[in-house]
């Protein structure tokens, strides 16, 4: 058997479902995509690439989590052999939710899966990077694999073709389950819009940077370069220079971008792991034994705030 | 209210090796607490703290917890008193396990909140609290990063992509923190001389009941292939290698 016969998948966001739906016809005979929201939103995930869509009707300003009881009971009555999550914070709960009432733990942040001698197996980042590990979820009746997918396994899956469009809709059950937590409030967050797994280029700066007010240097060759910036976890954790959204390293952010330049970075694991799937990756560095120079194509041994405004007047000549 | 914090000994990922077959290797790595299990100790802490209640702290693993450095590692941030679950068979845990063991443990506490971290600093599964909170039968929230009574009631604020959700919980409850929730103390010498001296209770697996079975099994664990690398390093700045370096990267187009 080179496939599962029923894959579920389930995201937060209408937009994930068609690499969702990609990913679980590789897997996967049938492909159900499940939503947890209004019936409306629904109608948008009639062509996502799924043979059915199944809803759980929840309104609008309902507690997703109040759900996933519903959801839980589906998967009991309609026995999916895998359930395939987009990741977010709200999915890695309902993941790892649905996992234990099954009995399994959850495959998180699968940069790879695959369907091998009907086993579902899946492969993710361990050890601040330093190793990836396969997981193989043996097939066991009535306990479905829990797959949590990667961003840049989704970005990065071709789209399906002849995939079935304008299939039918049909509702599952929704009683609401009490979570035990109550919204009290909503309130915005404002991140920084940043996606640097679909970047082409990335520059990336490290602790060489002495001040806040240096990163306008590295804005001025990101734009020289139309490359997207990124940092390592010092510059976004620990000095709170750059957003969270913009570090590379044990989070799991893996980038393949086709120009990977880091500024003033050492080289450690947890961070080149992120971009070790570039095509070429650059390094400035003023220390000459910095471990970043065993990893690069190309290197220049010198002080950044000196090289860097060098590389931006050479690429305007 | 009276909080339990758990925390996982990791080795430390500085000192990990990579063996000529790809396969890790440990043999230099001390063991030491996970790196975001700190946030969890602290949140319960000081949670505890303001309310007047009692901050515990509960680990499982193999007898690497018994190392006195690491005991008193974990008891001088403030927590009162040390549950271990240490047995041979909780060498390689998964996630699954452990949650389970965990859950088996709670069983034996009085408590109101289980406080657990982000991740684990080794595998960062990013699930045991989840998984612990569901197979306790308990409400169960990840992504915290705020945690406050008010007037008797626990309100916590959940970090989400793109906003946060202010909630009540009804407790006994298990949440996952942020790694930015907090900035954990740092242990000064009286209080890891005062570590020694509190209370430290171990039970083995045959006090708690058997380790299931993890349906999910890790077939291997390799270091990545390294990629094939130019290796072309200017040792100055000089202005042709700026040149050189530019007509590269005009090249990849």
């Amino acid at each position: 058997m080179t496939t599962l016969n029923k894959v579920w998948i389930i995201g937060e966001s209408l937009e994930s479902y068609s690499a969702l739906a990609a990913v679980g016809r590789r897997l996967g005979g049938t492909v159900e995509a499940v939503w947890i929201g209004g019936a409306a939103e629904a109608q948008n995930l009639t062509d996502c690439g799924a043979d059915a869509v199944l809803v759980i009707a929840k309104p609008e300003d309902a507690l997703l989590e109040d759900y996933l009881g519903a959801f839980i009971d589906a998967i009991g009555t309609e026995e999916p052999d895998a359930v395939l999550c987009a990741t977010s914070k709200r999915m890695r709960l309902m993941a790892a939710r649905m996992a234990a009432t099954v009995g399994t733990r959850v495959m998180n942040d699968s940069t790879r899966i695959w369907v091998e001698d009907g086993s579902l197996f899946a492969e993710h980042m361990v050890f601040g990077g330093a190793a990836f590990s396969v997981e193989k979820a043996q097939m066991i009746p009535h306990v479905p694999a829990v797959a949590l997918l990667a961003e840049s396994l989704l970005v990065n899956e071709p789209a399906g073709e002849g995939v079935p469009a304008g299939v039918a809709l049909s509702e599952l059950p929704s009683d609401p389950k009490a979570s035990g937590f109550k919204l009290v409030e909503r309130k915005p967050r404002t991140v920084e819009a940043v996606n640097l797994t679909a970047a082409r280029r990335v520059v990336s700066v490290g602790r060489g940077i002495q001040n806040k007010e240096d990163l306008a240097i590295i804005e001025d060759l990101a734009a020289a370069l139309e490359a997207e910036v990124g940092c390592t976890r010092p510059i976004a954790e620990g000095q709170d220079w750059m957003s969270r959204e913009r570090y590379i390293g044990v989070s799991g952010v893996m980038l393949k971008p086709d120009l990977f330049v880091t500024i003033g970075v050492s080289g450690q694991v947890q961070h080149m792991v992120g971009a070790a799937g570039a095509k070429t990756i650059i390094a400035i560095n003023k220390d000459k034994n910095a471990p970043v120079f065993k990893q690069v194509d190309y290197g220049i041994v010198g002080d950044l705030y000196e090289v860097v405004p060098k590389i931006i007047e050479t690429m305007k000549a | 209210m009276n909080t339990i914090a758990c925390y996982k000994v990791v080795p430390d990922a500085q000192d990990i090796g990579v063996n000529s077959d790809g396969t890790l290797n440990f043999d230099k790595a001390r063991m030491i607490l996970g790196e975001y299990d700190l946030m969890a100790i602290e949140a319960a802490v000081s949670l505890a703290e303001a309310t007047d209640g009692k901050a515990m702290l509960l680990t499982v693993g193999d007898e690497s917890l018994n190392d006195s450095k690491l005991i008193k590692a974990a008891l001088s941030r403030g927590a009162a008193e040390l549950y271990s679950v240490i047995d041979p068979a909780l060498t390689s845990a998964d996630a699954f396990q452990t949650a389970s063991v965990l859950a088996a443990a709670l069983d034996k506490i009085d408590y109101d909140l289980v406080i657990c971290g982000e991740g684990s600093a080794d595998l960062y599964a990013q699930q045991v609290g989840t998984l612990l909170g569901s197979l306790a039968g308990l409400p169960v929230l990840n992504s915290v990063g705020k945690l406050e009574e008010k007037e008797g009631t626990l309100v916590v604020e959940r970090v989400l992509e793109n906003e946060i959700e202010v909630l009540e919980a009804v407790l006994p409850a298990v949440v996952s923190v942020t790694t930015d929730i907090n900035l954990p103390r740092i242990p000064q010498m009286r209080d890891i001389l005062a570590a020694g001296k509190k209370p430290h209770t171990i039970w083995s697996l045959a006090d708690l009941g058997d380790l299931p079975a993890s349906p999910v099994v890790t077939v291997s664990t390799k270091a990545p292939e390294s990629v094939e690398r130019k290796h072309i390093v200017f040792e100055s700045d000089a202005q042709e290698n700026i040149d050189e370096l530019v007509s590269q990267i005009r090249a990849l187009g």
